[in-house]
């Protein structure tokens, strides 16, 4: 009985999202308004609940000395410190400013960095593990953009820019495009299932 | 005390035992009364079908030997004959023989002696299973003292035993008659087989007679197999294999200790060294400064509508790119918004992401300081619209329900109540900024801004533009809003490069030109890195891989 | 209603249509097999091992809202979690799910709720976890995951960008079974290079149809693979046309 009537309340917010945004009727416009502000604040709801979930799974980690809980204490203490500076002080303030400028910054560009380490090893053992045409292709495109788009030593190769615009133009738009349109067809796919309630990704 | 061997099995049983207690054969012969008997008037042509019907005149012993099954035809006694009486053929318990009337030659069968079963040799059927095409000679196996010795003479035995019970016994007349001569050649059957010919008792001289002890029950030693297993190599390698899985199960195996340093920990290092130590060495010895690259169509719209705008022209700025990347962010968007703030534009900071409106004040602080913007005077600060493309769509169709307030929850929108921010004077809705300009790293996001703006600008009398200053990896799912036709965004600048091509064009802006010729030593050092460490990683690989055994190919 | 709007209204209505025909007609005729993709072949074995050799199975569902159109992917991860939890709850260690989105980190939770009612299993609300509001705090907070939890096989179905990458190495260097689908192009991209099952394009999106989820999970896969056959006959016939000058 239950599980019906979330199918239901699913399905019937959906259908008028829907129609509102292809039909132009006055009510199904203003109805589609209000839902949409109901799930936008929904939504910040859910980021505050995902917070303090965050926060708990450390503290119990923390609290029943689980292994790497020295790390969990560390995150407990920060995140406590920067809600209480930013909730005083206010987000623009310099104390504010200063943990974002010198510790959140920093470390998302040093896990940047990393990532481009990653990503080079990651494409020098590429043919070793995936030893076929594509992967041959896949590597002779990357390092020639790599070359393309950088200055090169001040090297001004004939038909090298030409050649790294026409493959950023042609070929790889072309093959986002057909990627973009099956990952649509997908949605579409998906989206039209949670409507229909055959498939239910809430109520357990 | 004596014992008898018996016939058939070849066991050993006590003297006075009539039957085999193992195979219930007859250890002691029937015996035939002789006054009983009485001689033949006739052979009969046909042998009767049923014994029931005794024929007239027919000797007692003969009567005797008669089983209660019916008497068979003579195809059937000569395939008997080469089969072996069956034992429904075999004469009843039942019937007494006096012992004077045995037969010489039915005392005189002897047993099978071990020396002959071993000499016979297997059957086909039997070599395919041992799997020898041979008969392997076979060992001298230990026999028992019993079967080493040759069985005695059953007529013997049972002559001293029954001595006085029987005697010699005499042959019929008509037997006698039908006897044949010894010298008469060998007959051959039907078939066309030669006939077996007995030799001993009172049937001697005949052929196609049933032998008293069919080779089939006679006792015989069952062949003897080599005691050796043959086993093949692989097989030997499956038993060891075997042998050991059953030998450590239940002991602990000790976990195989990961390696600190591993060849892939190396490589690792090795590549991260190459990249940051060549990026760090090009930072410090400024060694690298290179040409900026020119500009292209999609920025040089940029630089054409920014250059239009009128004095104060309010301007959305959204910044919608994460902290990771605010390096390329900020480098490609510093000389684009610094022209912004050179033509005294006002600038209402917005964004979709969490850490945006914080992302925007330290770019505002950090790259734009010569311009003295103050937050509340030339800029606003909305702060975050929660609810991703919702929440967008939702500030599309009513900014000023969806922010009300700054991030200093001042009021920011001009109301009956408030005169609203300078930055906000006269915007009520999305179209009434002259330029709206997204700072986005993400495909996902940038096609979230156009999608939800585009039905705001397609308006008619709208005349606001919509630029986009995009990381590089945005490029190739963007650029078709700038090539379609009409244009859904105006004007493009394509990460790094398109940022210092905008410093180019505005001859200003520091930070692209202090990145510029880093990056590109960067990005030659990183290519060459992956060509020749994948060919040399590959080689190796190739030339380490060892050769196929053709015989485990095969397997 | 605008030409465009329209289109898209009877697209939507068509494609409906299309599922529940199918949907329809699979309860009658046999369903013909997909191909195989090699990445749900090694999952189910992976989901196997995880109950006997007493692993855990770490699913991470990426960062993708539910009022956008990473709603789709992220729908489709919970797809996964809700079929792989129900076999691997009752294992001495059940799965773990980390998310970078609030709405998706309850929801998570709700369908881990929903397995451990089903087998009468006790419920840890820890199992499903948020881990980071940023792309890179999420991979920071998931990172311990990975290599702590004495994991067998990692998961990422959802909305991922490239900073994948990092997961998909920690994966490997924990010697667990990374399998990864995305809807970013960026993503897709470093999942190439980096994941050992990498799930490309709308592959990540046929995971409810290879897990059994269904027979409308089978009905909206085929009725994609004819969609995507006419949009792709559309497209060579405009551009035909628009070749020889008609268009």
């Amino acid at each position: 009985m239950k599980a019906t009537f979330y199918v239901a309340i699913a399905m019937a917010i959906g259908l008028i999202v829907l129609l509102g945004y292809f039909l132009h009727l006055d009510l199904l416009a203003n109805l589609r308004v209000v839902l949409l502000e109901w799930a936008v604040i929904l939504s910040a709801v859910a980021l505050l609940v995902g917070t303090a979930n965050l926060f708990y799974v450390h503290w119990r980690k923390f609290t029943t000395t689980q292994p790497n809980g020295f790390y969990s204490a560390v995150l407990i203490i920060s995140f406590v410190i920067t809600l209480g500076v930013v909730g005083w002080f206010g987000p623009t303030h310099a104390y504010s400013m200063w943990i974002f400028n010198n510790i959140q910054v920093p470390i998302e560009g040093s896990l940047m960095a990393l990532l481009t380490v990653l990503l080079a090893f990651a494409g020098v053992g590429l043919f070793r593990r995936k030893p076929n045409l594509m992967s041959i292709i896949f590597i002779g495109t990357a390092v020639l953009i790599l070359f393309a788009t950088g200055p090169l030593f001040g090297i001004n190769l004939p038909g090298i820019s030409e050649l790294r615009a026409w493959i950023a133009q042609v070929p790889a738009v072309a093959g986002a495009r057909g990627i973009l349109l099956g990952v649509a067809l997908g949605t579409i796919a998906t989206g039209l299932r949670v409507l229909m309630g055959a498939d239910r990704p809430y109520g357990g | 005390m004596g014992e008898i061997f018996c016939p058939m099995c070849g066991k050993s049983n006590p003297a006075e035992s009539e039957v085999c207690q193992f195979c219930q054969a007859r250890l002691v012969p029937l015996v035939f009364s002789p006054a009983e008997s009485e001689p033949p008037e006739a052979i009969p042509e046909e042998m009767p079908s049923s014994i029931d019907a005794a024929p007239t005149g027919e000797s007692d012993w003969l009567l005797g030997l008669r089983s209660d099954e019916p008497i068979p035809s003579e195809e059937s006694l000569a395939d008997v004959e080469a089969g072996g009486l069956e034992d429904g053929n075999l004469p009843s318990d039942e019937t007494h023989i006096s012992a004077d009337d045995v037969p010489d030659w039915l005392a005189r069968l002897p047993g099978e002696s071990p020396q002959e079963a071993e000499a016979e040799p297997l059957s086909d059927w039997l070599k395919e299973e041992t799997g020898e095409t041979e008969q392997p000679p076979s060992k001298p196996v230990e026999v028992s003292d019993w079967l080493s010795h040759p069985l005695p003479d059953e007529g013997q035995v049972e002559s001293s035993e029954s001595e006085s019970e029987l005697a010699p016994g005499e042959f019929p007349s008509w037997l006698e008659a039908i006897r044949p001569v010894k010298d008469e050649p060998q007959t051959v059957s039907a078939r066309g087989t030669p006939e077996r010919i007995e030799s001993a008792g009172p049937l001697a001289g005949l052929s196609g007679v049933l032998p008293a002890e069919p080779d089939h029950v006679r006792p015989r030693k069952s062949p003897t197999y080599p005691l050796e297993l043959r086993v093949s190599a692989n097989q030997r390698i499956h038993a060891d294999l075997l042998q050991g899985l059953i030998e450590s199960e239940g002991r602990a195996q000790p976990l195989p200790q990961r390696r600190g340093i591993s060849s892939q920990h190396v490589l690792r290092w090795t590549i991260a060294c190459v990249l940051w130590g060549a990026l760090i060495w090009s930072v410090i010895t400024g060694k690298h400064e290179a040409p900026l690259p020119a500009y292209t169509e999609e920025t040089a719209e940029v630089n054409r509508l920014i250059s239009q705008l009128p004095g104060e022209a309010r301007v959305l700025l959204a910044f919608d790119y994460e902290p990771g990347l605010s390096a390329e962010m900020d480098a490609a968007a510093t000389a684009v918004v610094d022209h912004l703030m050179l033509r005294g534009a006002y600038l209402t900071l917005v964004s979709t992401s969490p850490t945006g409106p914080i992302l925007a004040e330290r770019f505002i602080m950090k790259t734009q300081s010569s311009h003295h913007y103050t937050s509340g005077v030339n800029y606003v600060n909305l702060g975050y619209i929660p609810g991703g493309a919702m929440g967008l769509l939702s500030f599309v169709e009513n900014p000023q329900r969806t922010l009300p307030y700054t991030l200093d929850t001042v009021a920011a929108w001009e109301s009956e109540a408030h005169a609203g921010l300078p930055a906000l004077q006269g915007v009520q809705h999305l179209n009434d900024f002259e330029l709206l300009m997204v700072i986005v790293d993400d495909p996902d996001l940038a096609r979230a801004w156009v999608e939800q703006v585009q039905p705001q600008l397609n308006e008619p009398d709208t005349l606001t533009s919509l630029v986009m200053v995009t990381s590089a990896q945005v490029e190739p799912v963007m650029r078709p809003y700038f090539e379609a036709n009409p244009r859904q965004v105006h004007g493009f600048v394509f990460g790094l490069r398109g940022g210092a091509a905008y410093a180019q064009l505005t001859g200003r802006g520091e930070l692209p030109r202090v990145y510029w010729g880093p990056y590109g030593f960067g990005l030659v050092v990183a290519a060459l890195l992956i060509l020749i460490g994948g060919l040399v990683l590959s080689s190796v690989s190739l030339l380490a891989r060892p050769p196929q055994v053709k015989g485990e190919a095969n397997q | 209603m605008n030409q465009l709007e329209l289109i898209g209204l009877v697209f939507v209505i068509v494609f409906f249509g299309l599922m529940l025909t199918l949907a329809i007609l699979s309860r009658t005729r046999p369903v013909r097999q997909f191909r195989e993709i090699q990445a749900f072949t090694r999952l189910r074995h992976a989901v196997g091992l995880a109950v006997e050799a007493g692993n855990r199975l770490h699913l991470s569902i990426g960062r993708g809202n539910l009022i956008g159109p990473q709603s789709a992917v992220a729908f489709v991860g919970l797809t996964v979690l809700d079929r792989i939890a129900r076999s691997t709850m009752v294992s001495d260690r059940p799965p773990v799910v980390t998310s970078g989105e609030g709405a998706i980190s309850v929801l998570s939770q709700d369908s881990l709720r929903g397995a451990s009612r089903a087998i009468g299993a006790e419920f840890d609300p820890l199992r499903g976890r948020l881990t980071g509001l940023t792309p890179f705090s999420y991979v920071a907070g998931t990172l311990p995951v990975i290599y702590d939890e004495d994991v067998g096989a990692n998961l990422f179905i959802g909305s991922f960008g490239s900073e994948l990458a990092l997961m998909n190495e920690a994966g490997e260097r924990a010697g667990s079974l990374t399998l990864a689908g995305t809807d970013n192009l960026s993503g897709q991209a470093v999942l190439y290079a980096t994941a050992e099952e990498p799930l490309i394009g709308e592959e990540t999106y046929a995971s409810g149809a290879y897990l059994g989820a269904g027979a409308m999970h089978i009905a909206s896969l085929r009725a994609q693979d004819i969609s995507r056959w006419v949009i792709i006959s559309l497209i060579l016939l405009g551009a035909l046309l628009k070749l020889i000058g008609v268009l």
